[in-house]
């Protein structure tokens, strides 16, 4: 049974929230300027890594909010939580999140509101 | 390249030497030590002209097939541990190819029309027994669902029948039918060819044969990377040393991600815990297969008078081989309330896998952007009834570099294309 | 938006009938479960920095916007803290439509507030053995040193989402969903035959 620290309401059983799988996968903004296999990398490939993965939970029996978490797909472990809308701070999350493959995908580089044209940098 | 079982014409090669009543009579005088070892261990040879990563059921068939019926027995399959140990060695044994869309009907009956004549093919005892499947439906909406299904299996050739509770409780006497229980049994629908099967033989029965054939199983060898010359494979990284080969078949469950990092594949992939459990034996009680979608478990009973039970993946990904306890506990207390008896039994073993899921919950069989890559992967939770079919295509895949008709529609390519096959429906459990 | 005229409190607990098993020898005292009656209940979303909705609350019920995993109570009106910015008001029954008048006219900003009078039922059960028994369905800590008076939690006992307030050692509230309540009151009666268990209908 996994023991999930809701940043609101503090350790509780996993049976308490669902999984979002999944952080940080930004949806391109401007998608016609993508091909269809580049709009794929944001529709359905995924990050599935052996280690440190960084994914959304929610708690739905308790405060229903959405946050982060880097946690260890062999041993469990948490390793961190963080709001959700944040990036990882633990050097264990920061590497899983600059190390993804994701990073470089032309999906998340559509994803940034300057790809749009008229759009903030 | 075949789209149907090569069998028939020509009867395919099993394992030698043949097993038979008269092998264990004559073993028996020399108190069974000088039976020969079903397959060798050999050192990786420096080339092969085609290499399987994953020694579970579907690469040791996909090896079997590529030697038997394709001709290529200069191949290996390399194993990081112990051969069918992986969910080959984990799953809840249940065959079936009750499923709605023409390209899963293909590929699972396929599967099961292997299966129908395998224990021979390999001259090993599978322990197929044709039991039949039921699935049964606990709503309206369940009911109006099932036969939509059953029309569309139907349509395909494929057996299915629809039973009303009083059927249901003729064929499964444990089985409660009253109305007024909170997922009360409305009907069902029965695929009377599908079963179980041992699984840890299937995986054997294949390593045998295709040892036979010249086939090098390599275990405790650990591919460590996918060597690239340009957008062509050049061989594997193993922790037994470098092994080249133009062909490359990656057929590893659950760590298909893993591999695939190391070619710069990416993969739609979650790779979840899968549980299951046996009670203590009892004496036969259930002579089928039972699944429902509602109440969230299948359960069979194995020849060793074990109930064997499994329900859905645990919900987050994982590669620890174990899962939550809610689960079980959830899967159970639905189990009791269709079978009472169940209340008394207590549960022997306990474990878990590592299922690769994917967004339309049907298997990859493909080829890569890195020339003679191939990638057989997201079977799921359904991926031990299919281990035939499987390892038959992929190896058609492999030799020819083109899929075949069967395959075709599993490429990677299709979540590009938007021509998914979404069965999340064959069974809202599991597969 | 201002409420309309509610209906009338019924009960979510309406035809639940009273029920009553003795207190065994050796029990440390009979667990009495009690509908706490209609009451109006108001789902209040703002910002916990809100100086306006802390200060119409405090004239209202007593007092501001409860911290995190806590409840302020002053006579029959609470405040329940469920989220970041999300609280629960509770009030006699009738009263709602003043208070969700009072908030929603005050000009405080991006707030929202619902009726969800209909949608919960309050139990308040009581007795030395109260936590244990809430504990045979309860994952969450309910020992007195963790779960103080004062403590708020949303958590699930048994198949429902319930909200627990501790009231004092031997006295907790339980808020649930309406159509639950059949479910939560035969779980808590079936639960509390060991220790002696009534269930008091309002």
């Amino acid at each position: 049974m996994l023991l999930i620290d809701c940043p609101h309401c503090g350790p509780r059983d996993e049976t308490e929230f669902s999984c979002g799988g999944e952080a940080h996968i930004a949806r391109p903004l401007a998608e016609n300027s993508i091909t269809d296999a580049e709009f794929a990398e944001y529709l359905f490939w995924r990050d599935n890594p052996k280690g440190v993965f960084l994914e959304r939970w929610c708690h739905d029996a308790g405060c229903r909010k959405w946050f982060n978490a880097a946690r260890d797909t062999v041993s469990h472990a948490f390793l961190e939580i963080y709001p959700m809308g944040s990036l990882p701070k633990s050097d264990a999350g920061k590497a899983a999140y600059a190390g993804s493959w994701r990073r470089k995908t032309a999906s998340e580089a559509a994803a940034k509101p300057s790809s749009v044209k008229g759009g903030k940098a | 390249m075949a789209e149907s079982p090569d069998r028939g014409a020509r009867r395919l090669p099993g394992g030698k030497p043949k097993y038979s009543i008269f092998s264990l009579l004559r073993n028996a005088r020399s108190y069974h030590q000088d039976w020969q070892r079903a397959w060798r261990s050999p050192e990786p040879k420096k080339s092969y002209d085609a290499i399987i990563i994953g020694g579970g059921g579907h690469g040791l068939a996909t090896a079997y097939y590529l030697a038997a019926v394709h001709r290529m027995t200069n191949i290996a399959v390399v194993e990081k541990g112990w051969l069918g140990g992986g969910n080959t060695g984990r799953n809840t044994t249940i065959i079936r190819s009750n499923y709605m869309w023409d390209e899963s009907a293909a590929i699972y009956d396929h599967a099961l029309k292997l299966w129908e004549g395998l224990t021979q093919d390999l001259n090993f005892n599978l322990m197929f027994s044709q039991r039949g499947v039921l699935t049964i439906a606990h709503s309206w909406h369940e009911l109006r669902e099932m036969s939509r299904r059953v029309h569309a299996i139907r349509l395909n050739g494929i057996d299915s029948d629809v039973l009303n509770p009083d059927q249901i409780k003729k064929l499964v006497p444990m089985i409660n039918i009253d109305p007024s229980i909170r997922y009360p049994v409305m009907g069902g629908f029965l695929q009377r060819r599908g079963g179980t099967a041992r699984h840890d033989a299937v995986a054997w029965g294949y390593a045998r044969a295709a040892d036979d054939l010249g086939v090098d199983i390599i275990q405790n060898c650990e591919v460590t990377g996918l060597r690239r010359k340009g957008n062509r494979i050049e061989g594997v990284e193993t922790t037994k040393g470098f092994i080249k080969s133009p062909k490359v078949g990656c057929v590893v469950a659950g760590h298909c991600s893993v591999l695939g990092a190391m070619a710069d594949v990416r993969l739609p992939i979650a790779s979840r815990p899968l549980q299951a459990l046996v009670s203590e034996p009892i004496k036969p009680e259930l002579d089928t297969v039972i699944m429902s979608n509602a109440v969230h478990m299948y359960i069979s009973q194995s020849d060793k008078g074990e109930m064997v039970l499994g329900a859905g993946v645990d919900k987050y990904n994982s590669y620890a081989q174990r899962g939550s306890f809610p689960v079980p506990e959830h899967m159970i207390a639905a189990a009791v309330e269709i079978f009472p008896i169940l209340s008394r039994l207590r549960m022997l073993r306990h474990w878990g896998g590592i299922v690769d899921t994917c967004p339309d919950a049907s298997p990859i069989i493909s080829k890569t952007d890195v020339k003679g890559l191939y990638f057989n992967c997201g079977w799921g939770t359904g991926g031990f009834k299919a281990t035939p079919g499987s390892g038959h295509v992929f190896a058609d895949l492999i030799a020819n570099d083109q899929p075949n008709k069967i395959a075709a529609p599993y490429a990677l390519d299709r979540f590009q294309t938007g021509l998914l096959i979404d069965e999340h429906g064959a069974a809202g459990v599991a597969h | 938006m201002v409420s309309s005229a509610v209906l009338p409190g019924q009960s979510a607990l309406a035809d639940i009938p009273a029920q009553s098993h003795e207190t065994p020898k050796g029990s440390p005292g009979k667990v009495i479960i009690r509908d706490a009656g209609p009451m109006d209940l108001i789902n209040l979303r703002c910002q916990r920095d809100n100086r306006k909705i802390s200060a119409i609350l405090k004239k209202l019920a007593g007092n501001g916007l409860a911290a995190a995993n806590q409840f302020l109570k002053s006579g029959d009106r609470a405040i329940v803290c469920l989220g970041p910015d999300e609280w629960l008001i509770m009030s006699e029954a009738g009263t709602s439509s003043t208070i969700t008048a009072a908030l929603e006219t005050a000009n405080a900003g991006h707030i929202a507030t619902t009726e969800v009078s209909s949608a919960m039922g309050v139990l308040n059960i009581s007795g030395k053995a109260c936590r244990d028994l809430l504990a045979k369905h309860c994952a969450i800590d309910l020992d007195r040193s963790s779960f103080k008076a004062g403590d708020a939690a949303q958590t699930i006992f048994g198949h429902a989402g319930v909200i627990l307030l501790a009231n004092a050692d031997d006295q907790i509230t339980l808020v649930g969903r309406s159509s639950f309540m059949p479910y939560l009151v035969a779980l808590l009666v079936d639960s509390g035959v060991e220790y002696g268990v009534e269930y008091r209908p309002a």
